[in-house]
């Protein structure tokens, strides 16, 4: 106990020192929001003239409401994770260059580290993206769509709960990529790989509702826990059982990544210091 | 070793190191094998993800734009990021400028600006390229109706496209002279990989003219698809003049913008 809460005091340091790094890069920070919002409404933007422009005629299985409808939900919870490569890179770095050994003399887990300093960068945005969705909701959708909200404020734990374990999952992911370079060197060819499938079967690039053999697939990996499945328990059309295939991803997934960070340093060699 | 004489102007130097780079690129590729391997299955997925994808978003034309002119746009837009990668340095400079570690490039008897371009030459991003290549063959020949004629042009007006997002992204790296970090920045350039796949050109025609001049999306893979399914002759010929002065203006401001930032830049030595 007392050394989770010593581990946890550290994390809260390194959280503090992120929080000083972001000030010292002003133009980066406020071009961060900029950035985020402009793929997505830009998308968004896309979407919704494709769409309108045949009436009436489904996309697969979903009509066009649904399908915009899970697209903004699904923009708006990604918002936390663009750059979400940066994790891998951080694990990668110091294996290449051989700094490994410099990690691990630290009175801190190396992996605990990035974890701290990534979710603090992403809680943030998460707020905002809680608060952008229950915007959208109101007063977006209904005008687009025609629709009535469909956000009720019984869901906000579960929606809670949702996003925090999709974040886990996000970082958990990326720290397993990134840990593969013990034995491969360079994984940035891995990362776009995964930023392929991660594309296609998290709901980013489309709601995976338009293809029921595509969505059912989807429940077996990572991908989908990330931001659709906080998008589906915010539009009411999932609840607890979405949140247990969170919940079990993301404990699939901290075993793989403890048991592969303790067999990479096992095989890691570097000389000097 | 390639040899160069004192006499020779920049751009012809640059030109005779080329195979060097070329040859070091490999090198580095060897080196790390699994890297390679994994990246040809990355693009190989990609076709695969997109080419199911558009079937069941437009399984009937939508916008102008069926699922075959769609699966153009995922075959020119490879294209078109495999000759970006070729030249990939260009997204790290401002990392260079915050570290210092520009003045490694600068001290070198060779014209900064094609040195740091070059540096990071990779060849074998060329292999996407004849994927993409073979993507758009194969649409071409499968559908009638698809003009053969616009192919060249369409692949000109896609290299061009790919050059004017690069100057965008050395333009943005510039920035690093005056605010230190511009990652999020480049996110924006980063982000057209994606745009690249969807028939942008529908959003309207404010939108559109954004996105074909200053935030240069659509000459990468929608004005290319557009050549080969819709244009006629007259149409193909001044979207190409169009897409060559964008090029020229895009090459010509960035250029400028590097000299007078690499002004602002101070570096102890190593």
């Amino acid at each position: 106990m007392r050394t989770l809460k010593a581990h946890l005091l550290k994390g809260l340091a390194v959280a503090r020192l992120e929080i000083s790094q972001m000030a010292e890069f002003k133009l980066d920070f406020y071009v961060f929001w900029f950035q985020s919002f402009l793929r997505g409404t830009l998308m968004v933007a896309f979407w919704w003239v494709y769409m309108g422009s045949q009436e009436g005629s489904p996309t697969g299985e979903l009509d066009r409401e649904a399908f915009i409808l899970l697209f903004v939900s699904t923009q708006i919870f990604l918002l936390p994770f663009h750059g979400s490569e940066a994790i891998a890179s951080m694990v990668e770095a110091p294996v290449i260059e051989g700094r490994m050994a410099l990690v691990l003399c630290r009175p801190i887990h190396p992996l605990l580290i990035n974890l701290s300093r990534v979710t603090c960068q992403q809680c943030r945005t998460m707020v905002v993206a809680l608060i952008l969705w229950v915007l959208a909701d109101h007063f977006l959708l209904p005008a687009l769509l025609g629709t009535a909200p469909v956000f009720a404020i019984s869901r906000l734990p579960l929606l809670l709960l949702s996003m925090i374990l999709g974040s886990l999952v996000n970082n958990l992911l990326y720290t397993l990529i990134g840990l593969f370079s013990f034995w491969v060197g360079h994984v940035w060819s891995l990362l776009y790989v995964s930023g392929i499938f991660s594309g296609a079967l998290s709901g980013q690039f489309f709601p995976l509702h338009i293809n029921s053999g595509l969505e059912f697939w989807s429940r077996f990996l990572p991908f989908r826990s990330i931001a659709y499945s906080p998008a589906l328990v915010a539009t009411g059309k999932a609840g607890w059982n979405e949140i247990l295939l969170q919940a079990t991803m993301a404990a699939i997934l901290a075993f793989l990544v403890i048991r592969t960070f303790n067999k990479g340093v096992r095989s890691f060699e570097s000389a000097g210091g | 070793m390639t040899r160069v004489s004192k006499t020779t102007p920049p751009w012809l130097k640059t030109l005779k190191l080329l195979p060097t780079y070329g040859w070091l690129s490999m090198l580095r590729t060897s080196e790390f094998k699994f890297n390679f391997y994994s990246y040809l299955f990355l693009y190989g997925s990609q076709v695969a993800f997109y080419v199911f994808f558009w079937q069941q978003v437009a399984p009937e034309p939508r916008g102008g734009w069926s699922a075959e002119a769609c699966i153009l746009l995922i075959g020119f837009g490879m294209i078109c990021t495999s000759l970006q990668e070729l030249i990939w340095s260009t997204g790290m400079i401002d990392q260079m400028i915050l570290s210092g570690d520009l003045m490694v490039v600068l001290v070198r008897p060779e014209n900064s600006f094609f040195g740091l371009v070059f540096r990071r030459f990779a060849l074998m991003a060329l292999f996407p390229a004849f994927i993409g290549l073979g993507l758009v063959v194969w649409i071409m020949s499968s559908n009638d109706g698809m003009s053969w004629m616009g192919l060249l042009p369409a692949l000109i007006t896609c290299t061009l496209g790919g050059v004017c997002l690069r100057c965008l992204l050395l333009s943005i790296n510039t920035l690093g002279f005056s605010y230190g970090r511009v990652t999020a920045l480049k996110g924006i350039v980063f982000s057209t990989k994606e745009y690249a796949r969807y028939p942008m050109d529908i959003l309207g025609p404010w939108v559109t003219s954004l996105l074909c001049t200053i935030y240069p999306v659509l000459l990468s893979s929608n004005w290319s698809a557009q050549m080969i399914f819709r244009l006629n002759e007259s149409e193909i010929i001044t979207t190409l003049i169009l897409a060559f002065l964008i090029t020229i203006v895009w090459v010509v401001f960035t250029c400028w913008f590097w000299t007078r930032g690499l002004r602002h830049y101070e570096a102890q030595s190593l």
